[in-house]
């Protein structure tokens, strides 16, 4: 009887444990709040998606103006070129469940000017070549979906309209030709 | 008949006890392995490390900062380890990392912003006033309104402070306690504790 009630119980463990590491594993994937999947970035022509606490669920600084842009597999490598101001801003590649891939910021692009390419490791060379691209600064991911994100100190008013114009001249476009 | 109704029992007390302990385990402070500074805790959304921290990146819907960004440090309590509550004021005070952009957000657990007449939502570096050689912030944070520094917690029905620090030095190497404001409280309206 002892036996019987031990088998159970450890019967009970073993689920309970399978269990625990499946949530805990396939959380992040099934979360209904992915980052910037229900952005919508259909009919930009090329231009960020603005994003804030209005369209996304992602927790993001207020006092920045964020614009994401998409890559996935069908689009290839994305080529993101524009002018930023003087103020911090940053740019992140991040997976569709919203963990962060790779970073960059001002500082380590040394300039105001972005030309950035950003895209899965193997097709970064394919894309560099095919559009005659010699030196590039490039964000190479493990991934083949995911979403870029922009972000632009934005602390006063003034500051927000100079970001508001810099986001209006990105380009996020695909690297390459059609 | 009897051992398969007693099959399917284990089974389902097996699922559940998982997922009970899977949302316990996430959702539950005490284990959260962020790293804390003071009384605040370092978010990570990388998540690279820890599952757990994993799940806890995607609750918070993603959008944290990334090594090359800087930090972001997210408290819930105050300096006496207690809950920060909606209906209580608190005084955010101390020194910051100096010569770094950075902003603090108030918000409730869920991320959600005050909807306050002056859209204050926080401060940053270039806005909140700095007391004496260390350049010390005074911000005030409650319902009622306060002189000097302060945020309206209207229409929040819990409390979280998040600081960020955007500087890819600190986020090799974060700054000490010392360096950061604590959190104390200024009273509770009445028939919340304090």
């Amino acid at each position: 009887m002892i036996d019987t009630g031990l088998r159970w119980f450890a019967a009970i463990f073993c689920i309970a444990g399978l269990t625990h590491i499946g949530a805990v594993l396939l959380a992040p994937g099934q979360s209904r709040d992915l980052a910037f999947t229900g952005v919508d970035t259909s009919g930009t022509d090329g231009r960020l998606a603005r994003v804030d606490n209005s369209n996304t669920a992602a927790d993001l600084d207020p006092a920045f103006l964020n614009a994401v842009c998409r890559f996935d597999s069908d689009s290839g490598p994305m080529r993101l070129t524009g002018a930023m101001p003087a103020s911090y801003w940053s740019i992140a590649a991040m997976a569709d469940d919203g963990r962060i891939l790779s970073t960059l910021s001002r500082e380590d692009l040394r300039g105001s000017d972005i030309d950035l390419l950003v895209g899965r490791t193997a097709a970064l060379d394919a894309a560099r070549q095919a559009a005659g691209i010699d030196s590039i600064e490039t964000m190479s991911l493990p991934v083949d979906t995911g979403f870029v994100l922009v972000r632009l100190f934005a602390g006063d008013l003034d500051d927000r309209s100079r970001a508001e114009e810099a986001f209006d001249r990105l380009q996020c476009r695909p690297a390459l030709p059609d | 008949m009897l051992a398969t109704l007693r099959f399917i029992l284990v089974i389902l007390a097996g699922i559940l006890l998982g997922l009970v302990s899977a949302w316990w385990a996430v959702g539950n402070l005490r284990f959260e392995g962020s790293r804390t500074i003071g009384q605040w805790s370092l978010q990570n959304d990388g998540a690279k490390a820890n599952p757990y921290e994993a799940v806890r990146a995607a609750r918070r819907g993603g959008g944290g900062l990334g090594p090359s960004e800087g930090i972001e440090l997210t408290t819930e309590v105050s300096a006496d380890g207690k809950p920060l509550a909606a209906a209580c004021a608190y005084l955010v005070a101390g020194p910051m990392p100096q010569g770094v952009l950075w902003t603090l957000t108030v918000s409730d657990r869920d991320g959600r912003l005050p909807g306050n007449p002056a859209r204050r939502v926080g401060f940053t570096s270039l806005d909140a006033m700095t007391f004496g050689p260390a350049r010390q912030i005074r911000i005030s944070i409650g319902r009622d309104v306060r002189p000097g520094d302060f945020v309206a917690t209207t229409g929040l029905s819990s409390l979280r402070l998040t600081l960020r620090l955007y500087s890819p030095t600190l986020a090799t190497r974060a700054p000490g306690p010392e360096q950061l404001p604590t959190v104390t409280s200024l009273g509770c309206e009445e028939g919340e504790a304090s």
